[in-house]
């Protein structure tokens, strides 16, 4: 696929003028005005009337796998992503289990890879199970194959603040992030 | 030198040799089947302890013994000091007594600051450890230790690479050393998780990493600090398993330091936890040679601060 040569047509690339977009190799090698660029051995379509964004991410999905699979799978909802302009997804861990191990998150980011779709970037819990008492194995997540750097607890919430504080800390040593749920628990 | 060691910062690059030179030369001494030293006889020195440390107690014990200084134990449990009676109330008993050193191990941190500074005593406060603040004699044993693997017993540590790995934050140890090995011109590397390293570690004279794996390469000496299993329950790391994984030193670890390189440990251990035991018990691991070297730096410490010989003018700076 990378070796191909792609010419899309009068796209408005980020909503402005049309132009054509001249992909070699998987990357973007020429923009050129609307009609201009070469053809030469290169796949052409025609993109008149759309907009050209780059590759969306969404930091926020629900990919329900493992646990809930009636409800929509990780090639399921990379499909989705793929077709809506979405090029990677990160999978919240509330899954049963909870992606709170090394194990679980490489299951997910496995299926997301075999999908081939989209970067299906699994979310590591940032407390056991999503119980907001003990730290998960943040490290471990980390290290894994799927190379997890976004943590939550997602609507669980992490509430107790020396639990967040540690959390914070704790991950500076792999460049992570905690993405929290701003909700306090005793008060809704 | 000055009249208490409270800080691993009271001694100057001069005072730290003087110390490990008389340590190395009373060890010669006690080696030569001369238990016993007349140095200290008719002295007094009072060991302190307002916290559980045999291991320290017995090196004092011994290092004032040695000297044929007189000893008195004082421990905190059983005594008044459980009832409610003061550091200075204390003191003042110590005092009466004709304490010529007292040597403090305290849980709060200042406590040895306090008793030498407040006026109660005039002997000489040795610090044998104070909450999470220092424990300078440690230190001293440690570079005695790694003067003796690292640069032929003489001399200071200038250029020596250490690598010191575990809970900084709750380590004494740690405090201490990286000021006397500073001191001595080695470079320090700490080594531990970022919960585990204190607010304001940027300002201490050594570097910081949470990348252990970085750091045995080039390391002369890796120094594990002991991590206790409690501190996960205050979710300072998710895990022991966790913990060792990333933090410990096991079989893999150490082969990738240098053939010369030592490893150290102020003990107790947890085997298993921060140290394999395989590792802990590996011809390399100077673990308890550090036992032993703690009361030869012990007796050159008290001999220094009470025996007489180049003391200074006896001032406080
Ligand atoms: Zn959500």
């Amino acid at each position: 696929m990378s070796s191909t040569t792609y010419v899309i047509r009068h796209a408005q690339v980020l909503g402005g003028e049309p132009a054509d977009l001249v992909l070699r190799d998987g990357v973007i090698a020429e923009v050129t005005a609307g009609g201009a660029a070469s053809a030469d051995g290169a796949t052409e379509i025609d993109a008149t009337g759309l907009v050209a964004l780059p590759g969306l991410v969404d930091l926020h999905t629900h990919l329900r796998e493992p646990g809930r699979e009636d409800a929509e799978t990780v090639e399921s909802g990379s499909r989705a992503a793929a077709a809506g302009g979405f090029t990677a997804v990160f999978a919240m861990a509330n899954t049963d289990p909870v992606a709170d191990t090394a194990g679980t998150v490489e299951q997910v980011w496995r299926l997301g890879h075999e999908a081939g779709l989209v970067d299906v970037q699994p979310v590591g819990a940032v407390t056991l199970g999503l119980g907001g008492q003990q730290l998960a194995e943040l490290g471990a997540m980390a290290t894994s194959a799927a190379q997890v750097r976004v943590f939550s607890d997602d609507g669980k919430c992490v509430h107790d603040a020396v639990i967040m504080r540690r959390a914070l800390e704790y991950v500076k040593a792999f460049d992570g992030v905690v993405a929290q749920h701003a909700q306090e628990p005793r008060l809704t | 030198m000055k009249r208490h060691l409270l800080s691993a910062a009271d001694l100057d690059r001069d005072d730290a040799l003087l110390v490990l030179d008389t340590a190395a030369e009373l060890a010669q001494l006690t080696d030569r089947a001369v238990k016993k030293l007349p140095t200290l006889r008719g002295r007094t020195v009072v060991n302190l302890f307002f916290e559980d440390s045999t291991r320290t107690r017995i090196s004092f014990e011994a290092a004032a013994k040695r000297l044929s200084a007189d000893v008195i134990n004082f421990s905190a449990k059983g005594s008044s000091v459980s009832k409610g009676e003061s550091l200075k109330d204390t003191a003042l008993t110590l005092e009466a007594m004709g304490a010529d050193a007292v040597v403090i191990r305290h849980h709060a941190s200042g406590a040895p600051h306090r008793l030498a500074h407040s006026g109660w005593i005039q002997g000489s406060v040795v610090n044998a450890g104070d909450g999470t603040h220092e424990h300078p004699t440690q230190s001293l044993l440690d570079a005695f230790t790694m003067r003796r693997h690292l640069a032929g017993g003489k001399g200071d540590l200038e250029g020596r690479k250490i690598t010191i790995v575990g809970d900084v934050l709750h380590s004494r140890v740690a405090r201490s050393n990286v000021l006397l090995l500073a001191t001595l011109g080695a470079e320090v590397t700490l080594v531990a998780p970022p919960t585990l390293l204190p607010v304001g570690v940027e300002t201490w004279p050594c570097a910081t990493s949470y990348d252990f794996d970085a750091h045995l390469k080039d390391a002369d000496a890796v120094m594990m600090l002991r991590v206790q299993r409690e501190r996960m329950n205050a979710a300072f790391f998710p895990s022991a398993r966790e913990y060792s994984r990333r933090y410990g030193l096991d079989a893999r670890r150490m082969a990738q330091m240098p053939d010369h390189a030592i490893v150290m440990h102020p003990g107790p251990m947890n085997r298993g936890m921060e140290i394999a035991a395989e590792v802990a018990d590996a011809p390399r691991s100077v673990i308890v040679e550090q036992v032993a070297n703690g009361v030869s730096v012990r007796m050159a410490v008290l001999y220094l601060l009470l025996g007489g010989a180049t003391l200074g003018d006896g001032t406080e700076a």
